[in-house]
């Protein structure tokens, strides 16, 4: 076993384990910094396959702003440490996601296991060395402005949309309090017009699933000001 | 459709571009002219998201206007190249990351009139439901932006970036109504279903590049058939490796080398495939993945769920076409076992069994559209399956010469691509000016999209409920509607192809087509045959969506009339489809235009003699017919000359060496 190999191995080994340290544990503080261990183990290997220039980006935007941002979110949204799925008994289709899921991995590393020791599915690597610019930012570069120029500039405008995304749904908030403040107003409106009937048997016919938002009459002014009143 | 501009010289020509010794940067620029009309949607929602910052509350209507402008730049832009692509095949742009052909131009004039037409209505309503935000109209440009670049795509990075930025602009038009409930929630089962569904596209791009090595979609046609090769001939060391006994022990290790490298792609590749299909058809919401729809649909404000139903169906369709139909089309990867169009082939049949018996039950107009919409998607995904079909499976025609076989599949598989692109259009127009009727009805926060809420809207709104009932009747497909022309093109080429399962379903879906008559028509009725509530829902104040609604109704009736001259728009797009642009695409090009006319030229000499011989008996041979509708079963027979049951040898002769 060769020098690189036992590098690749530990963070490997490494990567997976803090990886599921990350969906483990329950306070998502604790998580987060397991994540980041992650990542970090990630870029060594990164580094292993010859693309240096990746293995930095990943340290400093994923391990870097990302994890600040989530960590961020995190505070700021201040979750309960100890979560609270724990005093939520699961639904039956949660336990059936759960078991599924526990199966449907536990196969696959069944599978992959029996795959690499019976030698079935291995194809021998790509054994040509890649030459001494490869993975470089100089040729990231060359190839981002050259043959993905496009999709360089695309995904600006993707970002863009997300950017507005997050300022929409913030100011929807705002709005919506707001609202709720003027609400008396809107509601007497609304009755003096007679629209608050038939949102009843709307209701009724209508297939939805109860999510978490679901739980009052859909548009009706009257449970927006509710809400605000309380 | 009478964009008969011919070819524009202002473009560069691309050869001429590629001899001279032009820089890395100029050639980018050559590109960007060459993709103008995408160009213009991109900086334009920049622009109008910065003229929004400066505009005043009351101004929004400026903001609205500015929209419009831009995107009628740069429909400008797509007609004026509309004609160039139709005889050289289209060119590469961006080293082969997107084409601009003659099929990416249809459809960028699609997506162009659904923008516009969303536009129209969408200022009206936020502003009647009181949710007006500054940052709609460049949503709107953006989601457009995303579904020109699948309509371009010749890469598969460009396919993943199209579908999320066209999806992110969606979830955040579809999540903007804040004085709703209902909104937010729609965006929340949206998104995550979406972004579940981006996961698995991912994926299975992932895997298709372990498997090949490529993303782009030329290269990946060569190579998806490289990978099935190397695979047929590992099956001989497959033996070897089950019973190594008996022979010597390096052939046992070559022997296994060699099954793995054989296999090794193909079980890459087959997995990559099936995921990428099922992220396609959870964005184009057939069956086993629909259950989003109704729920985004009737949650979001009703021009996003018409951009939804219009718009994000022609991108994720175009993406279906160029990938499935365009690139995957290798036997082994079409046909059965191992292939995708068996699967959904039964597919199809369940999205519309499922969505026109859950529509029949819908009390809610905005759920039934959904509904439909599911419907419609099955009916679609039989044209994509007889297309795919076609082109890979090559079905024998016994009497025909190998060379001609190949080329009548061919042929039969653009009219196919043909027949989706017009059922597409068709589509995506009556079903804008049903949500322009939907929005419009309802203000003051509430929209009157309950069914019985609609009873009697003929007697207080006599012009929009003969609008609504045009949209209605091309989407259940009235004869003389541009719905009924969409359904016969895509099932006669389905029917054509002459498998046991494609013929069956065909027969599924003409039951199913009657099955919606059932609720189209009780709408309808209830419309015009109801005494109206006693109180007066309202509507939105503002002319878009009656304009929309108007014009929808206008242009569903003349693309059923002229149906024959847009089916041909639609040939013309299709030409040569599965070939990426280049040359010997070009080549296909003028080999069909030469068909065409001489076919036509036929038509008209036998239509001469035929006058000269007996000039009573035409004119009394089929009274019933109208005369359009014969003019447009001729096309897709003209097109695929064996469908009348036999071609003469001379004309055979004409289609030989179509590949």
């Amino acid at each position: 076993m060769s020098g690189s190999e036992i590098v690749f191995y530990v963070f490997a080994f490494m990567a997976i384990a803090s990886g599921i340290a990350t969906i483990t544990r329950k306070n998502p503080v604790v998580a987060a910094v397991w994540l980041v261990a992650s990542f970090f183990a990630v870029a060594v290997n990164y580094v292993l396959m010859s693309a240096s220039f990746l293995a930095v980006l990943q340290v400093l935007v994923y391990a870097g702003a990302m994890m600040v941002l989530f960590v961020f979110v995190i505070m700021v949204l201040d979750v309960d440490e100890t979560g609270a799925a724990e005093s939520r008994r699961p639904s039956r289709v949660g336990r059936f996601g759960y078991y599924f899921g526990l199966l449907l991995s536990g196969g696959m590393i069944v599978w992959v296991l029996l795959a690499t020791l019976s030698k079935q599915f291995i194809t021998p690597g790509a054994r040509i060395p890649p030459d001494a610019e490869f993975g470089s930012a100089n040729a990231v570069g060359r190839l981002l402005f050259t043959d993905y120029l496009f999709a360089f500039e695309a995904v600006s405008l993707l970002l863009l949309a997300a950017v507005i995304g997050a300022v929409v749904v913030a100011r929807s908030r705002r709005e919506r309090e707001k609202e709720a403040l003027a609400a008396g107003m809107t509601l007497e409106h609304m009755h003096a017009a007679g629209l608050h009937e038939h949102l009843q048997d709307q209701d009724q016919h209508e297939g939805m699933v109860a999510g978490p938002y679901a739980q009052t009459d859909f548009g009706e002014p009257s449970a927006i000001g509710h809400e605000g009143g309380n | 459709m009478t964009f008969a501009l011919g070819p524009v010289p202002l473009l560069p020509e691309p050869a001429a571009a590629a001899g001279q010794a032009t820089t890395a940067s100029a050639q980018a620029l050559v590109d960007m002219v060459h993709l103008a009309p995408m160009m213009i949607v991109g900086i334009w929602s920049l622009i109008v998201l910065v003229a929004d910052a400066f505009a005043r509350p009351g101004l929004r209507r400026f903001q609205q206007t500015l929209t419009l402008l831009g995107l009628g730049l740069a429909v400008l832009a797509a007609v004026g190249q509309f004609g160039h692509y139709e005889y050289d095949g289209g060119i590469e742009v961006f080293s082969g990351f997107l084409y601009v052909d003659q099929f990416a131009l249809l459809v960028d004039l699609g997506i162009l009139g659904v923008a516009g037409a969303v536009v129209l209505f969408a200022g009206d309503y936020n502003r009647s439901h009181r949710f007006e935000y500054g940052e709609h109209e460049s949503l709107v440009l953006i989601a457009t932006f995303g579904v020109m670049i699948l309509a371009h795509a010749g890469d598969l990075v460009a396919l993943f970036l199209g579908i999320e930025t066209m999806s992110i602009a969606v979830y955040v038009m579809v999540g903007a109504r804040w004085n709703s409930r209902q909104s937010p929630e729609a965006a929340l089962k949206y998104f995550v279903m979406g972004a579940f569904s981006s996961g698995l596209l991912l994926m299975g791009i992932a895997l298709v590049y372990g498997a090949t090595g490529v993303t782009g979609l030329d290269q990946l046609s060569h190579e998806v058939s490289t990978v099935f090769t190397k695979w047929r001939a590992a099956q001989d060391y497959v033996a070897v490796v089950e019973a190594p006994e008996g022979f010597p022990a390096g052939m046992v290790d070559m022997a296994q080398d060699k099954v793995a490298l054989g296999i090794a792609p193909a079980a890459l590749l087959i997995p990559g495939v099936l995921l990428v299909l099922g992220a396609l058809l959870f964005k184009v919401s057939a069956v086993p993945f629909h259950m989003w729809t109704p729920d985004a649909y009737e949650g979001a404000p009703s021009p996003t769920t018409a951009f939804m139903a219009a718009g994000v169906k022609i991108g994720a369709f175009a993406a279906l076409l160029k990938l499935f139909v365009g690139t995957f089309i290798v036997g082994s990867l079409v046909q059965a076992p191992y292939g995708w169009t068996s699967v959904v082939l039964w597919l199809a049949a369940a999205t519309m069994i499922v969505g026109n018996l859950a529509a029949v039950r819908q009390t809610n107009v905005k759920r039934l559209l959904a509904y439909s919409s599911v419907a419609h998607v099955g009916y679609l995904l039989v044209g994509v399956v007889a297309a795919a079909s076609f082109y890979g499976d090559r079905p024998a025609k016994g009497y025909l010469p190998t060379a001609d076989e190949h080329a009548w599949a061919s042929n039969a598989g653009d009219t196919a691509v043909a027949s989706i692109l017009y059922y597409l259009l068709a589509y995506a127009v009556a079903t804008l000016g049903a949500f322009a009727c939907v929005s419009w009805l309802g203000r003051d926060k509430k929209e009157a999209s309950a069914a019985h809420e609609w009873s009697g809207l003929a007697q207080r709104h006599p012009g929009i409920a003969l609008g609504m009932t045009v949209c209605l009747l091309s989407l259940m497909g009235m004869p003389p509607m541009g719905g009924f022309f969409g359904k016969l093109f895509v099932f006669r080429s389905a029917f054509e192809h002459g498998s046991e399962a494609l013929r069956i379903v065909v027969v599924i879906a003409v039951v199913n087509s009657v099955i919606g008559a059932v609720y189209y028509l009780r709408l309808i009725v209830s419309m015009y045959f109801r005494p109206p509530l006693e109180r007066d829902l309202g509507h939105v104040e503002g002319r878009g969506a009656p304009v929309v609604l108007a014009a929808a109704a206008a242009l569903s009736v003349l693309i059923g009339i002229g149906a024959d001259a847009m089916m041909q728009r639609c040939r013309l797009a299709s030409a040569g489809f599965r070939i990426p642009p280049s040359e010997a695409r070009a080549e296909r090009v003028d080999e069909l235009r030469a068909q065409w006319e001489q076919r036509e030229a036929e038509a008209d000499r036998k239509a001469a003699q035929e006058e000269g011989q007996q000039p009573g008996q035409k004119a009394g041979q089929q009274p019933g017919q109208q005369p359009d509708e014969k003019a447009q079963v001729e096309v897709p027979a003209a097109a695929a000359p064996s469908a009348e049951g036999g071609t003469p040898p001379a004309e055979a002769e004409a289609l030989d060496d179509g590949g």
